[in-house]
């Protein structure tokens, strides 16, 4: 069987799908950090098998500026870890209460 | 029939990889499986004929992304392990449902399509030269945003993670100033909260204000 | 409008202005001036009665549906389709008749009630209730139809509940006012069950159009025509407190004497016999119903009789003796002599009236002593009271007026079974009469002083009562002489028949009958009078008759046992269902539902509020899961 664009999609869905459950029930937030990522790298693969499949640039081109945010975010991200560590704070997301009405 | 392979290898490591990633206690453990996949990624990448982007993917995500990742998690030690507090049951079986219900959308909207064969390509279709050409051609602005982005990000790291030299005397009180350790923290610039833990206690039953019964 | 129909709306609404007036204007007047004011709307109202009076008196006195017959009419009360129910009033020689007992003893009573009601802070309610009270009678006598004459009985019916739990603050009063107006209401029933028939079958309510078809329509003896009898003679029984409606009379009595006097004698309490003279076309279509309304009639005079003569409130003993009075007006009614019936309704006013009044100035005078056993040897103290008294008594047992002996003529002149029956039985019940009364003033006014009422008494040096109290209790006892003038008898005429002649006529009696009727009635009274002056003269003598009637003096003592058995048919039923009720019903099913919504309520919005609980990942989550929803939701449009 050939493995068409779907086989990468499908690929791409799994993936995105165990970085959400790693979303939903870790509590630590650099795992917290590590699931985002699998998600972003998963919309990646979409992203560049869709390129593929279309034969236009702007696929590959949209992939690398995720790259580029997904760096950002981890930097700040990580920022954050580092200054809640600094102010002994718990490490847990759960204790993030502040949205609560 | 050696992409055949190559694919399946690749996407059965990629999973298995962010299975790591996410079932992992020790966060060390879930930052290298996390590199495992990039790198499972960056092979699909290349199947796909998308070359530049395989190997910015190795240098800039496994090299300086993951990198940055395990210094930090060198850097908190032990504290970057989970808390112990165990979950409940209906959070993880609700996690599983929600992954599954978006794989099997996608599954879905996936099979529907009639995709017949890709397009063909150039041999060039995925070199630095097209790609850098398109950077500066028709994607300029996209280029430029997202530098302007990076140097924001740059800035705000630099900022979140810079010690501040704090006046020490009681009650005074500054952004993110605390005199005592908290229990958790907000994250709102002006006020200082201190705030309940997430399992709040119940009210219990509410006693019936007629006094009746 | 003629100043004939302006006059009589003025007597029917003029009481009414007085109770508003007087309660918008609340405490902003005196208590005095609320007295004042109350008694000068009914002076208002009877100058009017009696103004309409003599316009009437001044017509000819044809047949009905002529002349001596006005209805005025103010506004069509309410419709549905063809039927009609009209607010209007009738004018005609019964209702005036009635209208000028009502406004003139309720004046009276209501000025006597200036002085009774002085010391009570809360007297002005009194007089707005009195007002009130005034309105309904004369809404019952003067109205039209019978809607109208129901809407009166019912708010007589709520100003008989007002006045005796006036005061409210005890609970033997409430408990009374409670009593009277849940045995009115059986009576409210029966006049409604007997509008509906009308309504049915005739299409109307006006006394006129169901007088006129009643004979044709439903046939005599019938047994519609029966059930109509038969449900408004239900409540004329429970309004006139007769046998088996009469149990709230006697309790009636922890209303304020004034209360007693105006309510439970001389005027709501006689409307059931107004209510068989006006509809006696009715009871004549159904002779067996009126047969027993005779026989109720003679069964409570003398039931009523026996009780009285072992009663020791003061009070009780003049309402047992209301009530066997009204005995005699339903036997009256009861065997068509209604007329007669009628002037003893109006003599009983004025001579209940009186003897209430004047009990009432003895418990004035002994700081509200009620017990007969703690009175005696107060004549020379209230000698003007003892006097009036002595008159109310004289027209109690019936030497004058000869209104008792005219209703007895009447059943001896029409012969037949229930006829004789009431003859007999209401000479009986003369003797009985003649015991009780002359026993309630041996035993006030005669004989040793007792300590209580040594210690007691109130200075009687500057008057024996207040004047207003004296005045209308004179007033009374002059009204009770007067109107013995209406209906002599004896061969002489008979002016009150005459009036009544087509609205409520009477049995002719022979003169022979009524001399032998009265000689009997009188010899019966003194007998009576000559046994208890006879027997108090010596306490031996006392016992000796007192000795043999021991069991009977039980059985009335015990009121013949229909409390008690009222209790346990009726209260003790009632109060065990709505005990369990309570119990089960309103606690589990209604409480239980409420609550259960409450707590569906609370534990919903207890769930609601952790969707708010600030942790990211749950807004995460939430986020994720409605994406999810709509892109599967857009998918399976799409492929559809």
């Amino acid at each position: 069987m050939h493995i068409g664009v779907a086989w990468f999609l499908g690929v791409s869905a799994v993936l995105f799908g165990i970085g959400l459950y790693g979303v939903f029930t870790r509590r630590s937030p650099i795992i917290l950090l590590l699931s985002i990522e699998i998600m972003l790298n998963a919309s990646n693969l979409a992203l560049i098998s869709a390129a593929r499949y279309s034969g236009q640039q702007a696929g590959q081109v949209f992939a690398l500026v995720v790259m580029a945010v997904a760096a950002s975010e981890v930097v700040v991200g990580l920022g954050l870890v580092v200054a809640m560590a600094r102010r002994r704070a718990d490490l847990d997301v759960d204790s993030l209460t502040g949205l609560r009405n | 029939m050696t992409y055949d392979v190559v694919f399946v290898v690749a996407s059965a490591l990629a999973i298995l990889s962010a299975l790591g990633v996410v079932l992992s206690a020790n966060p060390f453990h879930s930052a290298l499986s996390l590199i495992g996949n990039l790198v499972s990624l960056a092979a699909m990448y290349l199947l796909l004929q998308s070359d530049f982007v395989a190997a910015a993917q190795v240098i800039v995500y496994a090299g300086a992304v993951m990198i940055m990742f395990l210094f930090v998690i060198a850097y908190l030690g032990g504290r970057a392990e989970e808390p112990v507090r165990s979950r409940p049951w209906y959070q993880t079986v609700g996690a599983i449902i929600a992954a599954v219900a978006i794989v099997a959308e996608v599954g879905f909207a996936v099979e529907e399509q009639a995709f017949g064969n890709g397009a063909s390509v150039s041999d060039a279709f995925g070199a630095p030269q097209v790609i850098g050409a398109s950077f500066l051609g028709r994607y300029v602005l996209t280029f430029e945003a997202t530098s302007v982005l990076l140097l924001i990000a740059a800035v705000g790291g630099v900022t979140l993670a810079a010690r501040r030299p704090a006046p020490r005397e009681e009650g005074a009180i500054g952004a993110f100033e605390i005199q005592r350790p908290v229990t958790s923290i907000s994250l709102q610039a002006d006020v200082v909260d201190a705030e309940t833990r997430f399992d709040v206690v119940r009210t219990g039953r509410a006693r019936d204000e007629d006094g009746e019964g | 409008m003629s100043s004939f129909e302006a006059l009589s709306w003025t007597c029917l609404f003029a009481p009414l202005a007085g109770a508003v007036v007087l309660t918008l204007a609340g405490s902003r007047v005196s208590r005095t001036f609320t007295a004042w004011a109350g008694t000068g709307f009914a002076l208002v109202s009877f100058a009017a009665a009696v103004y309409v009076t003599y316009k009437l008196h001044h017509e000819p006195k044809f047949h009905h549906h002529g002349a001596r017959e006005h209805i005025f009419t103010l506004y069509t009360w309410a419709t549905s389709g063809s039927f009609k129910v009209p607010l209007d009033i009738l004018i005609d020689p019964l209702s005036v008749v009635e209208m000028l007992v009502v406004s003139g003893v309720g004046m009276l009573i209501v000025a006597y009630s200036i002085g009774y009601m002085h010391e009570d802070p809360k007297e002005r309610r009194f007089f707005i209730y009195l007002d009130l009270f005034l309105f309904s009678m004369l809404l019952l006598v003067m109205a039209a139809n019978f809607a109208l004459l129901l809407a009166g009985w019912g708010l007589v019916g709520l100003s008989s509940y007002l006045l005796i739990g006036f005061w409210h603050e005890r609970k033997a009063p409430v408990d009374a006012a409670k009593k009277a107006f849940v045995m009115n209401a059986i009576g409210d029933v029966g006049i409604a069950i007997a509008i509906f028939f009308m309504v049915r079958d005739l299409g109307t309510v006006e006394f006129q159009g169901v007088f006129d078809q009643a004979g044709s329509r439903w046939a005599q003896g019938s047994e519609t025509a029966n059930w109509i009898a038969f449900a408004l003679l239900v409540g004329a029984v429970a309004k006139s407190a007769q046998i088996p409606l009469h149990t709230w009379l006697p309790d009636a009595m922890e209303g304020p004497t004034p209360v007693s006097a105006l309510i439970h004698a001389a005027t709501m309490v006689t409307a059931g016999v107004y209510l068989v003279a006006r509809t006696h076309v009715l009871f004549e279509n159904a002779p067996d119903i009126q047969a027993v309304v005779a026989l109720t009639g003679v069964v409570t005079l003398l039931m009523a009789g026996v009780i009285a003569l072992v009663q020791t409130d003061i009070k009780r003993i003049i309402a047992y003796s209301t009530m066997s009075q009204i005995g005699y007006m339903f036997a009256a009614t009861g065997i068509g002599a209604y007329s007669a019936g009628m002037f003893l309704l109006v003599a009983h006013a004025f001579f209940k009236a009186l003897l209430f009044l004047g009990a009432g100035i003895v418990i004035h005078a002994l700081s509200g002593e009620q017990d007969v056993r703690r009175m005696g040897g107060l004549q020379p103290a209230l000698r003007k009271t003892a006097t009036l008294m002595w008159i109310g008594t004289i027209g109690l047992i019936g030497f004058w007026p000869l209104a008792k002996d005219a209703v007895l003529a009447s059943a001896l002149a029409k012969g037949g079974t229930t006829a004789m029956i009431v003859w007999v039985g209401g000479l009986i019940g003369a003797f009985f009469t003649g015991v009780y009364a002359t026993r309630l003033m041996r035993l006030t006014f005669y004989g040793q002083r007792s300590t209580y009422a040594d210690v007691h008494l109130h200075d009687t040096s500057h008057g024996e009562a207040p004047r207003t109290m004296l005045w209308t209790v004179t007033a009374l006892a002059v009204g009770t002489i007067l109107v013995g003038f209406l209906a002599i008898g004896f061969g002489t005429k008979d002016e009150l028949a005459s009036w009544l002649r087509f609205v409520a006529p009477t049995v002719e009696s022979s003169v022979s009958n009524e001399v032998l009727t009265t000689a009997l009635g009188w010899g019966a009274g003194l007998a009576g009078m000559t046994l208890v002056f006879w027997a108090y003269s010596r306490p031996e003598r006392l016992a000796a008759v007192k000795r043999p009637l021991r069991a009977g003096a039980v059985v009335a003592e015990n009121l013949f046992y229909w409390d008690a058995a009222y209790r346990r048919i009726a209260y003790l039923p009632a109060s065990v269902t709505a005990s369990a009720l309570y119990r089960w019903f309103e606690r589990w099913v209604i409480w239980g539902t409420v609550s259960l919504i409450a707590y569906v309520v609370r534990a919903f919005s207890r769930a609601a509020t952790e969707a708010q609980n600030g942790v990211v990942r749950l807004y995460a989550t939430a986020f994720v899961a409605g994406a999810a929803v709509l892109a599967g939701y857009f998918l399976t449009r799409a492929s559809l």
